[in-house]
């Protein structure tokens, strides 16, 4: 499987997250897996700024040519994508929800119904499949988890699973396959 | 009572958050000795100054657009800010607006448990949230908006009147919750209307066809 991994950890202090990310990345390839690593903090990335360029000027690409072109390529040729992040004040870094917010140019404007509420139409025949790796540092961390779970569960393309640091890499390696 | 106002909006110009917030604020100075302190906030620089004002204010109203079912990522660079001040803004009054495009409350249900948990943990009094779907168009067609616009302007008088939001009043506003009750094939036909007369429309107007519209550059 070719699996992304964008690392939304934004201290290059928290060294811990970034090993335990590599040792992931190894223990993924180990496995045969095809597995890029983009370390997010690293690339000068906007914020969006909701211009709607992407949907209608030049479809399907964002305004700033700022290296997220790359992000989206990796993006829609992966079959698993790994948005991980430290928790920070509760919730996933600002560094990994702006890659978030840039995945707009994925979608198209048309609305349509989807389980009783509106939604956009796909860009895309094909996305990945999106999951969540989070830190787990302190004791609060495990509302956060809830909370965090609670709003990308609500996200157009849902989330396949979402994982905490505290597991071994090994483990999250042999689960990549069943999702 | 003086109310400081974070405006999240990314947007660098017109914001359909803004807007909201006159109406609001319309009806909140309704009451004599109401006094507002806006705050804008869209680039890194106003992030750290808003983090300062946000110390300093007694009653303070977030307020943001809905991004992927969460804050923008420049309102979660904000909150960042914010870390150093966990526990300790007892007595603070901290309420939320969220208006987003999609018409149904539900979208911005999760964020809410988030905005209450995080309202807490900096032990500032959790005042409520303000969720109004629906408000795609507001800065484009204001007539159009006139309902939206009212119920803001009441939510705000009856801020500036009792201090607290009325919960009733607000789960009013947030209405619909899902569009189970709706027809679906009503619903369809409503969208489809929607995607032709506003979407295409825009299309258009930006020399953009149909065909096009649906382009994938990066299609593997
Ligand atoms: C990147 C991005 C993500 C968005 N995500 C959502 C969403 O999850 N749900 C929704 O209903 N609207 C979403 N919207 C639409 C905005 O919430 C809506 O247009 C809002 O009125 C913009 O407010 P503003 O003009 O104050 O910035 C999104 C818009 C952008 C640009």
């Amino acid at each position: 499987m070719r699996i992304l991994i964008l690392n939304g950890n934004p201290k290059a202090d928290y060294v811990e997250f970034d090993s335990y990310i590599e040792d992931l990345k190894q223990s993924l390839e180990y496995k045969s897996h095809k597995v890029k690593n983009i370390m997010l903090r690293n690339l000068q990335l906007h914020d969006c700024i909701g211009c709607y360029t992407c949907w209608l000027k030049t479809p399907g690409v964002c305004c700033f040519n700022d290296g997220i072109e790359d992000i989206l390529k990796e993006y829609l040729a992966a079959d698993v994508v790994i948005l991980s992040s430290p928790i920070i004040m509760y919730y996933v870094s600002a560094l990994l929800k702006r890659v978030n917010d840039r995945l707009l140019p994925l979608g198209h404007p048309f609305l349509v119904l989807r389980d009783h509420r509106m939604s956009h139409v796909q860009r895309y025949n094909r996305y990945p499949k999106t999951t969540l790796l989070l830190d787990n540092q302190k004791e609060f961390d495990r509302e956060s988890f809830q909370l965090i779970e609670l709003v990308y569960k609500k996200s157009v393309r849902g989330l396949a699973k979402i994982w905490s640091t505290k597991q071994n890499v090994e483990e999250i390696t042999d689960e990549v396959v069943n999702i | 009572m003086k109310l400081s106002i974070f405006n999240g909006s990314p947007k660098l110009g017109i914001n359909n958050t803004g807007i909201l917030l006159e109406s609001f604020i319309t009806g909140f100075q309704e009451t004599p000795d109401n006094e507002v302190e806006m705050i804008r906030m869209n680039n890194e620089q106003s992030y750290k100054d808003a983090a300062i004002r946000f110390e300093a204010a007694e009653a303070v109203l977030i307020a943001f657009p809905l991004y992927s079912y969460a804050m923008p990522a420049g309102v979660k660079t904000f909150l960042e800010q914010l870390e150093p001040l966990l526990g300790k803004c007892t007595g603070k009054k901290v309420g939320f607006l969220v208006q987003f495009g999609f018409v149904e409350a539900i979208h911005a249900r999760g964020l809410e448990k988030y905005l209450e948990h995080l309202t807490k943990a900096l032990d500032c009094d959790y005042e409520g949230i303000i969720i109004k779907g629906g408000c795609d168009g507001i800065s484009r067609n204001k007539k159009g908006a006139k309902k939206i616009l009212m119920g803001a302007y009441e939510i705000g008088k009856t801020y500036g009147i009792e201090k607290v939001f009325n919960k009733e009043q607000l789960d009013k506003y947030s209405a619909p919750e899902i569009q189970k009750k709706q027809n679906p094939f009503v619903m369809k036909i409503l969208f489809r209307l929607i995607n032709k007369l506003y979407w295409e429309k825009s299309f258009k107007k930006n020399g953009v066809t149909y065909e096009s519209s649906f382009a994938r550059p990066y299609e593997n």
